[in-house]
């Protein structure tokens, strides 16, 4: 009886850090989505010579009254006279200095609020707030983490369920198409989608390769196919896709991934696009590896055998009634992506490598601190921050995860 | 299992292959030439006249091989004088970047196989020199903190699996959990803050793994350690610290796994003690997963070094990678991937092997 009790108060207590998880993640998300409204110098709304305007929302970041330009990111919002105005939560921006409160100032110390507000949780040596920071940093954090785990899991799932469902011995193609690919295809693509491949941006460079390589590799697949054809050599040979990715899987695995994504990120042009991109193609292996392993369970079981067994169509197989089955515990793998890869991200900025310079983040906020040891608040509050975040999410992960393997 | 053991080791050179690969791709997408940095370095930019600088890019050009084709093979017929059948024959020439930096050519390089990553943009030494002075501090933390890991680990983690649901293994978990998700490098900063701060604790030395005036003359063996101690204490302490949470979480659920098996139901029922079924039967079992992934911690290990030796200005390899990222020394970063990629595969290597000797059931996942 004590025992049964024992269990469903733990089981209550289990429950309830999971909201409190949830609810942190919640939190932190609203607070990244609505950053330039929370903290912002320029005002939510201002009246100005009887015209109603929206700064912090506005796009184009100036407006014309009269044959007066009011340009938002450098007016001085304190001294226009203005009718009416509803200040941000926070009227500080992130990263932007202010003279009267440079060179540390703790939220416990008197401040110079001639704005009508403190620095709630302190100043950097230039005179930035630390709480506009954080709010900000929490938009950059949770972007990198979770664009760059789409994109891994987008590579993951695709690699990984293809190893699982078509196996070593399902997929037959011709042979000679096959040697003309390895031959000549992987070459070209190579030569076409990486090395003249300096035109674009990051982002241009890989869209760029990835419709050159599909273009690449099915040419020289047909054109080898269909000339042997005419020799008359019409050999198929199995496609060992499985073998393929498994090894390719760990061939990768044995790269140290944080040395290569700092590697790369010091040799591309800073900015948040190129690191996401970085961690994303990096840390697929695991999602890969996981979805194969349930793709592998997946197809063995019985309504698969009796789907193939009814004669509908493969991609039906693979798109109604394989996937779906795989993607739970593909999530909770990319949920503690996404943890790991807020980790790499602030780790990285902190020691002030793939963000660019002026975007404050919650890694570079500590780098700041780590200049100078009494600023406590400046190491406490943006630790705290990649804390309560990388906790909650590797809770959630951890009790999906349980709760997937309950079921099973 | 000897074909298993065969195919894992001829795994190893492709995976030598693509990591040779990717930092040779990486280097050619380094920004910047190469040539200019050198001349820059070499302080001889401006002091001569353009046609002789133009004479001596393109000796530097020619010394750093970027007058070579990156890759260069070509596809032409084996029948000689055109007549008879067109038999396709693919060969690879020498001549080309990828090839020289691989092997070398002899007279400027000897490749990246006899250990010469070139020359660094910074300080104008050969790579490798300044490497072989770095990796041994970074090999004595490591090993040492891996080691402390498992020392700490293996214990803690049996002893909360023995007694599940006590107090010891909720608190345990709870702490061991938290401690997980806190960032490193915030874990470093707050221990400096508070025990390397003049200001609040100064039980140890900020930077360094010595005095700055180096050791006394004469000092033994023994005097040295005791000199260095103090600068070794919280570097240690942050290396284990990463580890130490993976490993003692492994090691608690592997144990909690086989002690739910039937061959430990089967030494209970027999009437062995606990203490005996623990020791004796569960033990060697459980330990298995947990020595092998060995390798794994290894390379999260290196990746960490960057943060905690450029924290505390430890003079290893992670160091040299932050110092390169901050100067834009190329040579210099791109040697200390390839030389921490071959360890971390050589870790692998070896890890499964030991895994296949201890469990000889293993094949290639099937």
């Amino acid at each position: 009886m004590k025992q049964a009790k024992l269990t469903s108060g733990r089981k209550f207590f289990r429950r309830k850090t999971i909201v409190t998880a949830f609810v942190v993640l919640v939190l932190v998300s609203i607070t990244a989505l609505l950053a330039s409204l929370l903290a912002n110098e320029k005002p939510l709304y201002v009246k100005y010579k009887d015209r109603n305007l929206f700064p912090a929302l506005s796009l184009k970041g100036y407006a014309d009254i009269g044959n007066e330009r009011i340009v938002y990111a450098t007016v001085d919002w304190q001294k226009l006279q203005k009718e009416n105005v509803i200040w941000c939560p926070i009227i500080f921006s992130p990263g932007k200095s202010d003279a009267a409160n440079a060179d540390y100032k703790s939220p416990l110390d008197s401040q110079v609020h001639d704005k009508g507000q403190r620095h709630l949780l302190g100043t950097t040596r230039t005179g930035a707030d630390v709480l506009s920071g954080i709010i900000h940093g929490a938009r950059v954090s949770l972007t990198i983490g979770i664009f760059s785990m789409v994109i891994a899991g987008f590579i993951g799932i695709l690699l990984g369920a293809a190893a699982g469902f078509f196996g070593d011995y399902r997929i037959k193609v011709s042979r000679a198409g096959l040697i003309s690919t390895i031959l000549f295809g992987l070459p070209l693509s190579w030569f076409y989608g990486i090395h003249l491949n300096t035109a674009f941006s990051v982002f241009g460079s890989i869209i760029f390769a990835l419709i050159v390589f599909p273009i690449c590799i099915c040419m020289t697949y047909f054109i080898g196919r269909f000339t042997a054809a005419l020799f008359g050599w019409n050999h198929k040979s199995f496609l060992h896709i499985d073998q393929f990715i498994s090894r390719s899987i760990e061939i990768f695995n044995s790269i140290p991934r944080i040395v290569l994504i700092i590697t790369l990120s010091a040799i591309a042009r800073p900015s948040i696009l190129s690191l996401l991109l970085i961690i994303g193609f990096t840390s697929w292996t695991e999602i890969a590896r996981l979805v194969r392993a349930e793709m592998l369970k997946t197809r063995e079981s019985e309504f698969m055998q009796s789907a193939e067994a009814s004669g509908i169509k493969m991609s039906r197989q693979i798109f109604r009634h394989a996937l779906p089955n795989i993607l739970a515990p593909a999530l909770t793998a990319i949920m503690l992506g996404v943890a790991s890869a807020i980790l790499i991200e602030s780790s990285l900025s902190f020691l002030g490598v793939g963000v660019p310079a002026d975007v404050v983040t919650w890694g570079s906020l500590l780098n700041e601190g780590r200049q100078n040891f009494n600023a406590w608040w400046l190491i406490a509050f943006p630790g705290i921050a990649i804390f309560l975040t990388v906790a909650s999410l590797n809770l959630l992960g951890d009790a999906l995860s349980e709760m997937l393997n309950k079921s099973n | 299992m000897r074909s298993y053991l065969l195919r894992r080791i001829l795994l190893f050179i492709p995976t030598i292959f693509v990591i040779a690969l990717i930092s040779f791709v990486i280097l050619l997408n380094s920004p910047g030439d190469p040539v200019e940095r050198m001349m820059q370095a070499g302080g001889t930019g401006e002091l001569i006249p353009g046609v002789l600088q133009e004479k001596q890019r393109a000796a530097l050009r020619h010394q750093l091989g970027l007058d070579l084709p990156v890759f260069y093979f070509d596809i032409h017929s084996v029948s000689e004088n055109g007549s008879g059948r067109y038999i396709p024959a693919i060969s690879f020439h020498l001549h080309n970047q990828f090839h020289r930096w691989i092997f070398g050519d002899g007279v400027n390089t000897n490749g990246i196989i006899c250990g010469d990553f070139g020359v660094s943009y910074l300080t104008q030494q050969p790579v490798s020199g300044l490497i072989s002075d770095r990796i041994g501090w970074s090999l004595f933390f490591t090993l040492t903190s891996i080691f402390l890991a498992y020392l700490i680990s293996i214990p803690v983690g049996i002893k909360s699996a023995s007694q599940p649901d006590s107090t010891f293994d909720r608190t345990s978990t709870i702490i061991l959990f938290l401690l997980y998700s806190l960032p490193l490098f915030w874990v470093a900063t707050l221990l400096l803050m508070t025990f390397a701060n003049p200001d609040v604790l100064y039980l140890f030395p900020a930077a360094g793994v010595k005095p700055i005036d180096g050791y006394t003359d004469g000092a033994g063996i023994f005097s040295k350690i005791s000199l260095s101690l103090p600068y070794l204490i919280l570097p240690t302490i942050c290396y284990t610290y990463s580890s130490f949470t993976f490993l003692t979480r492994l090691m608690r659920s592997s144990m909690v796994e086989i002690l739910g098996s039937d061959f430990i139901k089967t030494a209970r029922a027999k009437g062995l003690s606990e203490k005996k079924v623990l020791w004796k039967h569960a033990l060697k079992n459980s330990l298995f997963p947990v020595i092998t992934v060995f390798a794994h911690v290894f390379p999260a290990m290196i990746g960490g070094s960057v943060i905690i030796e450029s924290i505390f200005t430890i003079p290893g390899m992670g160091n040299a990678i932050y110092q390169g990222i901050n100067t834009q020394d190329y040579p210099l970063l791109i040697a200390v991937f390839t030389i921490t990629g071959l360890l971390t595969a050589t870790g692998y290597l070896v890890s499964d092997l030991l895994y296949a000797w201890i469990d000889p059931r293993i094949s290639f996942s099937k």
